[in-house]
């Protein structure tokens, strides 16, 4: 049961095991960004720094700090979950003088909720693979059929099997793939994981990638023994 | 319009001290560049120009450098192309014709109007010459034909002038 080891699950506490919470590489990203933060004129003057917008907002901040810490970038709406976990307080009557760089009275940015809820996480599972297939494209060169053959995987397809139009087999896709992450039916608990599913379609239909499709086969398995899915050792 | 730009000498910029608006959410700060705590406002005047150039005051809040700019040429130009509207405003609130944006009076005045430091200085003693009869709408008030017929023969003859040289 080798390829089919779901390490992380295994690593588990047993009240996780039980529980089986939707893990995310999202609540790293917020464990890592501080408690509270004063944020001085400086700190403003570089999170502004354009005449268009002179506003600072929570995702300003966590993109800033994020990315300040050399990681790799976060989708929209990832960034969009973590600065919902944040909150800008700014003392009654405060104000900021250009002319002398300071700021009077204050303004804080503080952390509301120490992981992201669970709800969150669940409508954020797959989101960013869905995605990619919208921008999908099927190459004249074997993509219908690997089109096809993806569908066949997924199930419920018939449609987009029936039909001979690229456009209505990528919808067909990903009307079905919108269906299986809103019940979570393949019962994944992890948001990349979940994101890498969109991904290894997208790759294997385009360009006929046979690793992302020995993933995608290999996940779709997994679905069957049982178990919430926690991670799967890809093949590059 | 280097008169225009010498009337634009005594403004200043507003002193960049704004209030923090926080959204109610809490999600956002911001400031608002157009209202700063200490808004510089141009002085009163009397005078019809200098009432027209401040009006065309404007400052724009540049981040980079922490402070507000002015550009001085803007503002004249601004108060310049004011100055030519309202001369073809009278014409069009003052004639006798029915429709007088078809004349080539108007159409001369309004769109050809030459730009050259003789002519702006002549726009801009048209333009208080017509002050001093007329309301904000260019209208003439009580009974001034007289002012009126003068100044569309100053108009007739300023065109000709131009066409002759």
């Amino acid at each position: 049961m080798g390829v089919f080891a779901d390490k992380k699950f295994e690593e588990l506490d047993w009240i996780s095991q039980a529980t089986e919470p939707i893990e995310s590489h999202l609540n790293l990203v917020l464990e890592a960004m501080p408690d509270e933060l004063i944020v001085d004129f400086p700190l403003f003057k570089k999170l502004v720094n354009n005449n268009y917008d002179l506003s600072i907002s929570t995702d300003k901040i966590v993109q800033y700090f994020h990315t300040k810490a050399g990681n790799e970038a976060l989708s929209y709406a990832e960034m969009n979950a973590v600065a919902r976990c944040f909150g800008i307080f700014v003392e009654d009557n405060s104000t900021i003088d250009f002319e002398n760089e300071k700021i009077y009275g204050e303004i804080k940015f503080v952390k509301l909720t120490a992981t992201l809820g669970e709800d969150t996480l669940k409508q954020m599972l797959g989101k960013i693979g869905i995605d990619k297939i919208s921008s999908m494209w099927v190459p004249r060169e074997g993509g219908l059929g690997r089109a096809n053959e993806i569908m066949e995987f997924l199930g419920k397809c018939e449609d987009g099997l029936r039909s001979k139009s690229d456009r209505k087999k990528i919808q067909a896709i990903r009307v079905r793939l919108t269906e299986i992450f809103k019940t979570n039916e393949w019962n994944i608990k992890d948001t990349q994981l979940a994101n890498k599913v969109g991904e290894w379609i997208y790759n294997y239909v385009v360009d006929g990638d046979l690793s992302a499709l020995s993933n995608f086969c290999r996940l779709k398995v997994m679905t069957h023994l049982g178990q919430p899915i926690y991670s799967m050792e890809e093949i590059k | 319009m280097r008169k225009l730009v010498e009337l634009t000498q005594s403004f200043e910029t507003s002193i960049p001290v704004f209030r923090l608006q926080n959204d109610s959410d809490r999600s956002r700060v911001s400031i608002h560049a157009e209202s700063p705590i200490s808004k510089f406002k141009p002085k009163d005047s009397e005078d019809p120009l200098q009432v027209l150039v401040n009006q065309s005051y404007r400052e724009y809040f540049e981040i980079g450098r922490g402070s507000f700019k002015i550009n001085r040429n803007e503002m004249a130009e601004l108060a310049g192309s004011k100055i030519r509207h309202s001369l073809g405003l009278f014409i069009v609130n003052n004639s006798k014709m029915q429709k007088p944006q078809q004349s080539k009076l108007f159409k001369w005045v309004q769109n050809d109007w030459p730009r050259s430091e003789y002519f702006d200085g002549i726009a801009i003693s048209m333009y208080k010459y017509l002050h001093s009869f007329c309301g904000s709408n260019m209208r003439m008030h009580g009974d001034n034909q007289k002012h009126v017929d003068n100044a569309m023969a100053l108009f007739e003859a300023t065109m000709e002038k131009y066409s002759r040289e």
